[in-house]
């Protein structure tokens, strides 16, 4: 009898935390579920100008239920399209991780401008660029790299094969919060037991950093060096630099995470400049040091609309807003352009 | 007659809808591992076996999880004897707590994990005091193995133990007075089954570890980098060593699981 009541009691619990769950939750479920144009129809123009499309945009002509003059209102078949507030659509960005805070400040202007609803997907920028050749939908692509975009580019996977270097970025040094291993300079973080964090080099941060250790290795670390008379202690510095490594975290999130999280973990790492106006601007408890500019590394950014996009135009629209003079502000203001 | 027609039309009409389920089901679950296998051509798998990266992960993987399940059997076998058959205040209290691993999210045991064993954790002054650091290092990678995956050595060993006759263990309590004994010739002869199984599980389970890993020990090639992690970091750069891995790993799950089949259809005999 008990048992029965308790089976009865933990079905009806989960029917109504799912019915609950499925209220509350406002996200989108799976591919685009309204009813919006086809992606032939989304742009008058696309179909005028000789593109070079990718194979998986669909031909206008190979739908032949919807006539290629349609306009964007002229939805198929009978839809409330003509209202005055037409539904938001839904644009997806897969943006590299070190952009998360400065996308995420653009957003609510961006969205309620345009009418649309940015679903924003941050991770590494490989990570990205592998999930969007496997066909994950994206509509923007903005890279860490520019590699990546480039590389999507060479196997035609961006729309009219265009994109933009849009930004750089260099990298700082983030240390633990009360410095616990007295780092000043480059060298220290060379110091035995110093517990470093560095991105893995198979993201744009991570090959960054190993450029910059290299660039030391094979600069103050020459006899002759004006940095090599004053202190020794560059002599090897990128195996001895690497031997510190404790963790090499996959995004550059994950590199300010293990730094800042101060349970001991972490003594220092390397991150980008704009990690670290971020967290000045947040007034985080780590320290940041600046890398000389003769040993830094500027990543190039870039940013381009993927080939299966339904939304080109607003697609375009958002790739153009980081090049106005608003959006280059904005990124310098978050310490991108340095 | 009529009744009896359909009555056998509408079992077959059941009959049938059940077999597209169970097709659907199954075909939902090997699809996927079939594309694991469907992207490596059998010319790349020996280049790929040479990988250091892919070598080194597999070396580290298999260390800590030997260790995590010895370390798991000496611990879960006699506390699931002894919550198996002895009875004290708390009992039921004591047992979700150490149950709570299989259900509770890997990443949630990978903060709670840092929060008392990182150097500024709980256990950090004890720890720095032995000049002992644990995030970083390979034993942070057994203890996260451990502490996820040895609740089912523990639940399955309880089982076994629970499961045993108690007459016997009686009547052999009797014959000899030593309890020791008792339950090495025969408490621990009948759970043995029960114990087999639950050892692979963990030592499965362990092997597959990924979240707790990746958030207490860190992501450290030849130091805490196991298979899952190195899927992970690989999948980006070198795709196929993603894969490559992900075969080893699902061919390994594979003989684990058909190892368990095996011990408990000889447990339970052959039900036909």
């Amino acid at each position: 009898m008990f048992t029965k009541f308790i089976a009865i009691a933990s079905v009806i619990i989960i029917v109504l935390a799912s019915a609950a769950g499925y209220i509350i939750y406002n996200g989108t479920f799976s591919s685009n579920t309204n009813p919006s144009p086809t992606p032939s129809s989304s742009n008058p123009t696309t179909s005028a100008t000789p593109t070079t499309s990718p194979t998986l945009t669909p031909n206008p002509k190979a739908t032949p239920t919807t006539s290629p003059t349609d306009s964007p209102t002229n939805a198929p078949t009978a839809s409330p399209s003509p209202s005055p507030t037409p539904i938001p659509v839904d644009l997806r960005i897969d943006i590299a991780s070190s952009l998360v805070h400065v996308v995420a400040n653009m957003t609510s202007d961006f969205e309620q401008a345009n009418n649309c609803h940015l679903i924003i997907n941050s991770d590494s920028s490989s990570a990205l660029y592998t999930q969007i050749t496997l066909g994950s939908p994206v509509d923007v692509f903005m890279s860490a790299d520019l590699k990546w975009t480039k590389q999507l580019n060479s196997s035609s996977r961006l729309y009219n094969n265009n994109y933009v270097n849009f930004t750089t970025n260099s990298l700082e040094v983030i240390i633990a919060q009360g410095n616990p291993k007295d780092i000043s300079s480059m060298a220290d973080l060379a110091k035995p037991s110093v517990k470093l964090v560095l991105a893995d080099p198979s993201i744009p941060s991570g090959s960054y950093t190993n450029t910059t250790c290299w660039k030391i290795d094979s600069t103050w670390g020459k006899v002759g060096n004006a940095a090599y008379i004053s202190n020794g202690s560059y002599v090897n510095y990128n195996a001895t630099v690497h031997q510190n490594v404790v963790n090499y975290p996959l995004t550059v999130e994950q590199v300010v995470g293990a730094v800042s999280l101060n349970v001991g973990t972490a003594d220092a790492g390397i991150v980008f400049v704009s990690d670290a106006v971020w967290g000045n601007m947040t007034s985080a408890q780590v320290q940041f040091m600046p890398i000389p500019s003769d040993v830094n590394t500027r990543g190039t950014y870039g940013i381009a609309a993927i080939g299966n996009t339904a939304q080109s135009a607003l697609a375009q629209k958002f790739m153009d807003y980081w090049s106005t003079l608003a959006g280059q502000t904005l990124l310098t203001e978050f310490g991108f352009n340095s | 007659m009529k009744r009896k027609f359909t009555n056998s039309l509408s079992n077959k009409i059941i009959i049938v809808i059940l077999g597209l389920i169970v097709l659907t089901y199954f075909l939902f679950i090997a699809l996927p591992l079939a594309a694991v296998f469907l992207r490596i051509n059998p010319s790349q798998v020996s280049s790929q076996l040479q990988n250091s990266q892919i070598i080194e992960s597999i070396k580290l993987s298999l260390f800590t999880s030997a260790v995590a399940t010895l370390i798991a059997f000496v611990l879960a076998v006699p506390t699931a004897y002894f919550m198996a058959t002895r009875k004290f205040p708390g009992k039921a209290f004591v047992d979700t707590i150490i149950d709570l691993p299989i259900v509770l999210p890997p990443a949630v045991a990978g903060v709670a994990l840092l929060y008392a064993f990182a150097p500024k954790g709980l256990l950090g002054p004890i720890l720095n005091s032995l000049n002992l650091t644990i995030p970083g290092y390979t034993i942070a990678v057994i203890i996260a193995e451990t502490f996820v995956a040895s609740p089912f050595l523990l639940r399955s060993a309880k089982t076994g133990f629970e499961s045993m006759d108690q007459d016997i263990i009686n009547s052999a309590k009797i014959l000899t007075g030593s309890r020791l004994r008792v339950f090495f010739t025969v408490s621990l002869p009948l759970a043995i089954r029960a114990i087999t199984s639950g050892t692979m599980m963990t030592w499965a389970r362990a092997m597959g570890e990924f979240g707790a890993t990746l958030m207490f020990a860190g992501n450290l090639p030849g130091i805490t980098q196991t298979m899952p992690l190195a899927i992970y970091t690989l999948l980006y750069s070198d795709p196929l060593a993603g894969v490559m891995l992900s075969i080893i790993l699902i061919v390994i799950s594979f003989t684990i699981l058909i190892i368990i089949k095996s011990i408990e259809q000889k447990r339970f005999g052959n039900k036909k």
